[in-house]
């Protein structure tokens, strides 16, 4: 997909955002004074210091040509996200086995190389792998076992 | 003389068998992630991150120091082989070390890469030990106002790491900041940021956004690109340098080797601008200018002893100021932090084997890596040849297992995930991640400083301008921002980082 917005102007409007969120949130935060700094007195700087150059990025890409975002691929990002979410999601009630599989296929079909037989033996072997080193190998406590 | 009991005490630590397998360990795998392109140091720090955790402090940090040096060993055998630089230090070794490795001299261009970087090594970890102890004593009469503008003087000069837009890069710095103060706040325990959620209150991980933005962000974007058909010069040949190529490449290995060493001290330094400004030196001193380009030996002597010595003098400001000067600094401090440990001139004091075998360890790893690197180059040609498709899935893996495995939570993987999708996100938009891993890091500090100093001062901010050291350091951050934003010296630093992306 082709994105024909200037670059600036997204970070700008990212910028802005995040500062302006956290501006809102820390507003329930006491200021206090230069001496004796509430919890929200630092955070109100630095967000502040971000809606600011947010909206230098946003002015300056109205007064100069800036680049645009251009081409972006929205599958390895999506797959990929998703693939690592599903592992955070899953590692606990179903178990590394299973999560660790799931992992190694979608960041294959997250980079188009589906290829079943390969992918299908790198993510056994992967996983068996990983399995040995980290869990009987450097002692981490992954919940390995949940399957049986 | 006090010197050599300590690095005899540096020594005795670094030569302990287990300090010595994880050394080893350390630069074997810095050496194969320097040689596969695609993954850094800074992905692979970030993922091994939880795993130092079990180990003791000396250990955890002589394997990941050793990681980092051994990338940039690693990384100019792939340009030289392939012309593709494995890592980001060794763009300019590419450009000459693989016309000699077309013109049957591969073996003389490894060699002298190798060796180069021993000497740089070499010569950088005396300096180091000579150095850093000076430098951490002057640092013990630093008060909080002095903390505070050194910190916001290497935020800024961290600007310079970053390609593009300055305002991008202190953006990405301020969000860094703002997530930094996610928890619960240490003078006044309230809860900020935090959305209810109980483990947020410890703030987020460092290394979740560190494994987010480098390991996941970056390989999002590798996916983008086309797995390229790799040529490559697979006949290596003549490893041994004769005497007169020797004499060839000395002299601009010391020069390199001052310079890079320089430049490394500096935050926002490090081996790319090193290896960039070794090159031009060396060209310009040469009698056969024409030579460069098309294979000419100083061509990657001198790059070569920068990038190295650039990459371990830049262990001085973080041991002795507990200042990170860049992303692979910061994951150390991170490190440190993990362990207990507070990274600040007080750590030579309070731990003398840490920071002596540390340095000791530094050298026994150069000399393992002309062992790894030369006689065994067979086998990293051969790795050269694992494709991209095999590898991505397995690198994932190890994130997901790394993320999960410092705190058994499965919401910081969650969250690596949204880091990730964040990092890749912000370097579509031209944003680089390393600035936002530096404000992350600093941001607790800088507040914490910013309050004592105010504190002290009555709510007087003068206080920053009154204290000498603070003054200074105050004087160098607006020199530096001037710099940054001069038209001119702009466009230079902008044609120094488009050669390297040709």
């Amino acid at each position: 997909m082709d994105i024909k917005v200037s670059s600036d102007f997204l970070t700008g409007l990212l910028f802005c955002g995040l500062g302006a969120v956290a501006i809102i949130i820390g507003s329930s935060y006491p200021i206090g004074t230069a001496s004796r700094m509430g919890a929200g007195y630092f955070p109100l700087m630095i967000s502040s210091g971000l809606v600011l150059l947010g909206g230098i990025l946003i002015i300056r890409s109205f007064l100069v040509e800036t680049a645009e975002v251009g081409h972006v691929d929205f599958r390895p990002l999506l797959m990929l996200v998703v693939s690592i979410l599903l592992f955070g999601l899953l590692i606990e009630s179903w178990g590394f086995l299973v999560a660790g599989v799931l992992v190694v296929v979608g960041a294959r079909v997250a980079g188009r190389h589906y290829a079943p037989l390969e992918t299908a033996l790198l993510a056994v072997g992967l996983t068996v792998f990983c399995l040995l080193l980290f869990v009987y190998g450097l002692g981490l406590h992954l919940p390995a076992t949940h399957l049986w | 003389m006090e010197l050599f009991h300590d690095i005899g005490l540096g020594f005795s630590v670094a030569l302990t068998p287990w300090n010595l397998v994880y050394g080893f360990l350390g630069v074997l795998l810095g050496t194969i992630i320097g040689v596969l392109p695609g993954l850094g140091p800074v992905a692979t720090i970030s993922i091994l991150l939880p795993v130092t955790f079990t180990l003791p402090a000396p250990a955890a940090l002589i394997m990941l120091a050793g990681i980092y040096y051994g990338a940039q060993y690693g990384g100019s055998t792939t340009a030289i082989l392939v012309n593709l630089p494995g890592e980001s230090s060794s763009v300019v070794t590419a450009i000459d070390g693989y016309q000699m490795a077309r013109k049957g001299q591969a073996g003389l261009a490894l060699a002298t890469a190798a060796l180069c970087s021993f000497i740089a090594g070499t010569l950088a970890t005396v300096v180091i030990a000579v150095a850093a102890p000076a430098l951490a004593e002057v640092a013990l009469d630093f008060g909080p106002a002095d903390y505070f503008s050194l910190m916001l003087f290497g935020l800024v000069a961290a600007v310079i790491l970053a390609h593009g837009s300055v305002v991008k890069a202190v953006g990405m710095i301020l969000v860094g900041v703002l997530l930094g103060t996610i928890g619960i706040d240490a003078n006044t325990s309230l809860e900020r940021f935090t959305f209810g959620i109980p483990s947020f209150g410890d703030g987020i991980d460092f290394a979740v956004v560190a494994m987010g933005m480098f390991g996941i962000g970056e390989t999002i974007s590798n996916l983008e690109q086309k797995d390229s058909a790799r040529t490559f010069v697979k006949e290596v040949t003549g490893l041994w340098p004769r005497w007169a190529d020797m004499r060839r490449f000395i002299k601009p290995a010391l020069r390199g080797t001052a310079l890079g060493g320089c430049l490394g001290l500096l935050p926002g330094g490090g081996p790319v601008l090193a290896s960039f400004s070794t090159y031009a030196l060396e060209k310009k001193l040469s009698k056969r200018p024409a030579e460069f380009g098309r294979g000419a030996i100083e061509g990657v002597a001198g790059p070569e002893a920068a990038n190295n010595a650039a990459a371990q003098t830049a262990f001085i400001p973080m041991l002795t100021l507990g200042l990170p000067s860049s992303a692979v600094m910061a994951l150390m401090i991170g490190a440190l932090m993990m362990q207990g440990l507070s990274p600040g001139p007080q750590l030579m004091n309070q731990r003398p084997d840490l920071f002596w075998g540390l340095i000791a360890s530094m050298w026994l790893g150069n000399l393992m890596l002309v062992v790894l690197n030369l006689p065994l180059v067979g086998i990293w040609v051969k790795l050269l040849s694992v494709p991209y498709r095999m590898l991505y899935p397995a690198i994932m893996l190890f994130c997901c297992i790394g993320v999960y495995s410092i705190n058994n939570n499965a919401l910081d993987v969650v969250m690596a995930a949204v880091f990730g999708a964040f990092g890749y996100i912000m370097k579509r938009l031209h944003c680089e991640p390393a600035p936002l891993l530096l404000g992350f890091i600093l941001g607790p500090m800088i507040e914490e400083t910013l309050r004592r100093a105010l504190l002290i001062s009555h709510g007087d901010p003068m206080v920053f301008l009154q204290r000498p050291i603070s003054l200074s350091f105050l004087v160098m951050t607006v020199l530096l921002l001037l710099v940054l934003v001069a038209p001119m010296i702009r466009v230079t630093r902008e044609r120094a980082f488009e050669e390297g992306a040709d």
